[in-house]
């Protein structure tokens, strides 16, 4: 805000002089804000834009249609609460405010289950940005907004409904406030860190993870021997507040199963291998940036301000928890991206300074804009085509992976076909649980999947076993087998043993899905030859296999 | 007077403003339906069995339920018993044997001119065991029909057409008439090869724009030759039961004429064809197995996986089934057949459920009916050509003005579909996450007013 001065007397040539420097100062300042404001806006908004076109293209996957359904069950619309009960691994905050939303429209909604969480993601975005300003200026900021902006792997997950990213943005803004403390005089900032780490275990268990990485953070920086016992207790207390519903939930309906879901989790075998990570990362990131962050990781540690520490603390504990726990999805790395963002940007300033340094500010400049051509450049195609089916080959990176993103295209349809084509109480029997999820939750349809262990030691709790197929299909308990692509390239035994019960009762495609340019086409009935097919519903015969029956010797009338 | 007139017609209008809702509310079952509401007629044939045997337990229909007593000649008092109490034994009879005989002689011995008491007598001269005559499937050993029963009609005055077996009561089906053929002897089979009898298939091949299939399970085992040279019929030569069963199978021009041989179709067929929705408007499905034996499970289990076939594949909205079994099989049962318009006594009853969306579900009818029923409901449904005039009546109006919509797949399974454990939860769940996003709002409040209050203080000491 501009100061006013007020004088007795008139004032000389050398203080208008210096009033109209002042002036020009003042204006030159407003500008720049302007300039500042209008950037982070334009960032803002194509975070948004890139987050919200053709969001509902395609239909949810696995993940989105449990947490939307659990929403869905909390808030009594439709007849979620059947197959989706609100005792999984996750406590349920999300869900709440997605619930909130159902009951508020009266229906599940699909746009609105998804924008709530675009939403958390574009706050991400801009907490990124004032985060990295604090840290390290407004360009390393700016820099840092811009690339989470339209980075491929945020703009995917945040435009699904995933735990991690809500989550994910309490945890930064926990990192952030942490930032903050700087010993008892600043303990508001401690206490309110631990609250929204707090809301980040609320949202999902594993943000406990705040913990060791903020005890790591402040004894790197010698803040831990400022700090008071008592305030530290005080934290750990507002964070069990904030779990309270999910610990006591647990116990008052311990007798529906509700504890074996978290010793599942815990305990459950790995679906990915050692290498994942690193591998999807260097895809999803774009190659370019990964080294960008590399060697903003590089610089870090070289330097070890107290910004420093604590992005490293924050990348070195989340990253070995998510690297060493068996269990390895795309999303869970996400917590990291807002980190590595912060030292990526922080890393091109470093460079951006050290080029102008040695030649000049116009060359500076021009490197400044290649870097940012070079390092955002490879990220828009992806991320404007966000809403398109994905493929291995949409990203050029040296490895090809599964894409765990948008598994499902076509999901949404099968599940909507099942509802328009099958009587109520069909019964799917899928390779995995996560298409089995979309039959249920699209189509109201209860199903089985050969993937899911006997051994309850070994399966997810919410489903169940098929002991022996053969037997339920010759009842007639189960009529339809689903094939799909996702699965049977990530278990091909689960394909064969699936098709072996296509052929052995006598399966007819009834419905299929295929990829049909960017987004994928139906048909009720076997997909055309050469189409890149997704999904195949087959309706199996039930009773004896005909081909045995065939060898029957009927005598008599 | 003139106060009686007002009161009178006053009672009048009281009456008038009665009846006139109440019979708009309930409008009459129609009589009939359309060629538009039923675009496809699924006749399944099942083998040997009597409305007693399997349905004499059914709520409201005219069935003898275990422990009935039942009254045969010579004294003899037979109980009515569950079909599960029976030792396996019961069934064990030679290869190539039936467990109970079911010709036209044993049918007239039990009929005993309308005294209904030689069942026993006929069994035992026969050599079989008369104790499985006289059982009733019980609903818990095998549910299958008494669940699809309560989701259509049960007809329990529905009468096969022929006091014999098979092939008289088959050639009924397809027909409405034997032309003579009323035993089912070798020399009526052999002489259905060049037969000019005009089945419901042939008056359909020569109307434009009806279809028709006859889908047959181990329509690969037989041989044309063997048909035609009279092997089969001779004596000694083991004989598709195929021939009796679907006996368009023993007439020449359903193998030599393109036009008909191309609709004798296999049962993997009938399936592709249900589940692409590409069903006739006349199929005929002879599964395999079939209830010829009595086996538990597999008949039961291929004639529901027919019917469910059938309720999901696309033409179900516009589908009736008729599920009937051809002849009495040897079993008892206590109605006495008529006489029927054709002066045949007809043979004894035999179930048969009606299915479709257009159908009154949980229904029992009582008109009589027999197998010469079915054709003459289909020439009537799509204007065939000929002759189907019944023996008895016509499909009584057991339909519904608006379709029912809900379809259920039958299984031998019972129990109540998965319920997940946190559905009775979910409500208080809800609640206590609410509660728990007031306490996140009230602590990031109060932590706010705080640091409002706290700012001078604390300066810019927390920069970098």
């Amino acid at each position: 805000m501009m100061a006013v001065r007020t004088r007795s007397a008139d004032p000389t040539t050398e203080q208008r002089d210096e009033v109209s420097v002042e002036v020009e100062d003042h204006r030159a300042a407003q500008r720049r804000r302007m300039l500042v404001s209008l950037a982070v806006l334009a960032i803002v908004g194509v975070a948004l834009w890139v987050r919200l076109i053709h969001l509902t293209a395609l239909g949810f996957n696995s993940d989105e249609a449990v947490y939307t359904g659990q929403a869905g069950a909390l808030a009594g619309v439709g007849d979620y609460a059947r197959n989706f009960s609100p005792f999984r691994a996750h406590p349920l905050l999300l869900q709440t405010i997605l619930a909130m939303e159902f009951t508020i429209l009266g229906h599940m909604s699909e746009f609105m289950s998804r924008a709530t969480v675009v939403v958390a993601g574009v706050a991400t975005v801009f907490s990124t940005y004032l985060l990295g300003k604090r840290m390290f200026g407004l360009a390393a900021g700016l820099g840092a907004a811009a690339a989470l902006a339209i980075m491929p792997y945020h703009v995917f997950i945040s435009r699904q409904v995933l735990l991690d990213v809500p989550a994910g943005l309490a945890i930064l803004l926990a990192f952030a406030a942490l930032y903050r403390y700087d010993g008892p005089t600043t303990r508001r900032w401690l206490y309110l860190a631990a609250a929204l780490a707090g809301i980040g275990c609320v949202i999902k268990e594993t943000m406990i993870v705040f913990a060791p990485a903020a005890v790591v953070y402040l004894a790197w920086s010698k803040i831990l021997k400022r700090t008071r016992v008592r305030d530290i207790v005080l934290c750990g207390a507002l964070m069990l507040i904030m779990l309270g519903p999910f610990i006591s939930t647990r116990f008052l309906y311990s007798g529906s199963g509700a504890g074996g879901y978290i010793i599942y989790q815990l305990f459950r075998p790995p679906n990915h291998p050692a290498w994942y990570f690193p591998v999807v990362f260097w895809i999803f990131i774009t190659p370019v940036a990964t080294l960008a962050i590399a060697y903003g990781v590089i610089l870090a540690c070289i330097r070890r301000t107290r910004a420093d520490m604590l992005l490293l603390s924050w990348l070195a504990v989340f990253g070995a928890f998510f690297q060493f726990w068996p269990t390895k999805l795309l999303p869970y790395a996400i917590i990291l991206v807002p980190a590595m963002a912060i030292l990526g940007a922080r890393g091109l300033v470093d460079l951006f300074l050290r080029v102008r340094e040695r030649w000049s500010t116009w060359v500076a400049t021009g490197a400044a804009f290649v870097m940012a051509l070079v390092v955002l450049g490879p990220m828009v195609g992806p991320a404007v085509r966000a809403g398109d089916v994905i493929r291995d080959s949409s990203f050029s990176g040296p490895f090809t992976t599964d894409v765990e993103v948008q598994d499902f295209a076509g999901g949404r349809e099968t599940g909507l076909w099942f509802a328009d084509h099958t009587p109520t109480n069909a019964v799917a029997l899928t390779m995995g649980p996560s298409l089995g999820n979309l039959v249920s939750f699209y189509g109201d349809r209860d199903f089985f999947a050969l993937s899911v262990s006997n051994d309850p030691k070994l399966r997810n709790p919410a489903y169940r076993p098929i002991p022996n197929p053969d037997v339920d299909i010759r009842q007639i308990e189960v009529q339809y087998a689903v094939w799909d692509a996702y699965t049977a390239d990530r278990a091909p035994f689960f394909s064969t043993r699936l098709m072996s019960y296509v052929s052995k009762y006598s399966g007819t495609p009834v419905f299929s899905v295929w990829v049909d340019g960017n987004s994928v086409a139906v048909n009720n009935g076997p997909p055309p030859a050469g189409a890149e097919v997704r999904i195949v519903v087959y309706q199996l015969v039930g009773g004896d296999p005909l081909v045995a029956s065939a060898t029957q010797e009927p005598t008599g009338q | 007077m003139r106060r009686a007139v007002l009161a009178l017609v006053a009672v009048g209008l009281l009456a008038a403003a009665w009846i006139v809702p109440a019979s708009a509310q309930t409008p009459p079952a129609p009589t009939s339906v359309t060629s538009d509401q039923i675009q496809h007629l699924v006749v399944i044939v099942e083998e040997n069995s009597t409305f007693d045997h399997i349905f004499g337990w059914y709520p409201t229909a005219r069935g003898h339920r275990p422990g009935v007593p039942v009254a045969q000649a010579g004294g003899r008092d037979v109980t009515m018993r569950g079909f599960s109490t029976l030792g396996p034994n019961t069934f064990a009879v030679p290869s190539g044997e039936e467990v109970l005989s079911n010709g036209s002689t044993a049918a007239r011995q039990s009929y005993d001119n309308g005294e209904m008491d030689g069942f026993y007598r006929a069994q035992r001269a026969a050599g079989k065991n008369p104790k499985l005559s006289f059982t009733v499937v019980d609903p818990a050993a095998t549910p299958p029909w008494g669940l699809l029963a309560h989701q259509g009609v049960v007809f329990d005055e529905y009468f096969s057409s022929a006091m014999a077996g098979s092939l008289p009561n088959t050639l009924n089906l397809v027909a409405g008439t034997t032309k003579g053929r009323n035993t089912g002897a070798s020399a009526d089979f052999r002489s259905l090869w060049h037969s000019h009898i005009n089945t419901i298939f042939d008056a359909a091949t020569e109307t434009p724009n009806v279809s028709w299939r006859y889908y047959i399970g181990g329509l690969g085992q037989i041989d044309e030759q063997s048909i035609a040279n009279g092997a089969y019929a001779r004596s000694g030569q083991a004989t598709p039961s195929q021939l009796y069963w679907a006996p368009v199978l023993s007439m020449k021009r359903f193998w030599t004429d393109p036009t008909r041989a191309a609709n004798i179709r296999t049962q993997n067929d009938f399936y592709s064809d249900a589940a692409a929705g590409n069903l006739p408007n006349i199929t005929y499905v002879l599964p395999q197995p079939t209830s010829h034996e009595p086996q538990v499970e597999g008949p039961d289990l291929r004639a529901l996986s027919v019917v469910n076939a059938v309720r999901t594949s696309p033409d179900w909205p516009n589908t009736a089934i008729m599920i009937t079994w051809d002849d009495w099989g040897g079993y008892y049962d206590h109605v006495a057949p008529p006489v029927g318009s054709n002066g045949q006594r007809l043979g004894f009853r035999v179930p048969m459920i009606l299915l479709s969306p257009w159908a009154q579900p949980d229904t029992v009818s009582h008109e009589v009916l027999d197998h010469s029923s079915i054709p003459a409901f289909a020439a009537s449904l799509f204007h065939l050509p000929g002759d189907f005039t019944p023996h008895t009546n016509e499909i009584p109006g057991v339909w519904t003005t608006t379709p029912n919509d809900a379809t259920e797949i039958t299984s031998l399974k019972s129990e109540d579909p998965y319920t997940a454990a946190g559905m009775q939860h979910a409500s208080s769940v809800f609640v206590l996450y609410l509660m728990t996003l007031v306490v996140i709002t009230g602590v990031l409040f109060a932590l706010g007013v705080t640091f409002r209050a706290a700012r001078p203080a604390e300066g810019n000491r927390t920069q970098p």
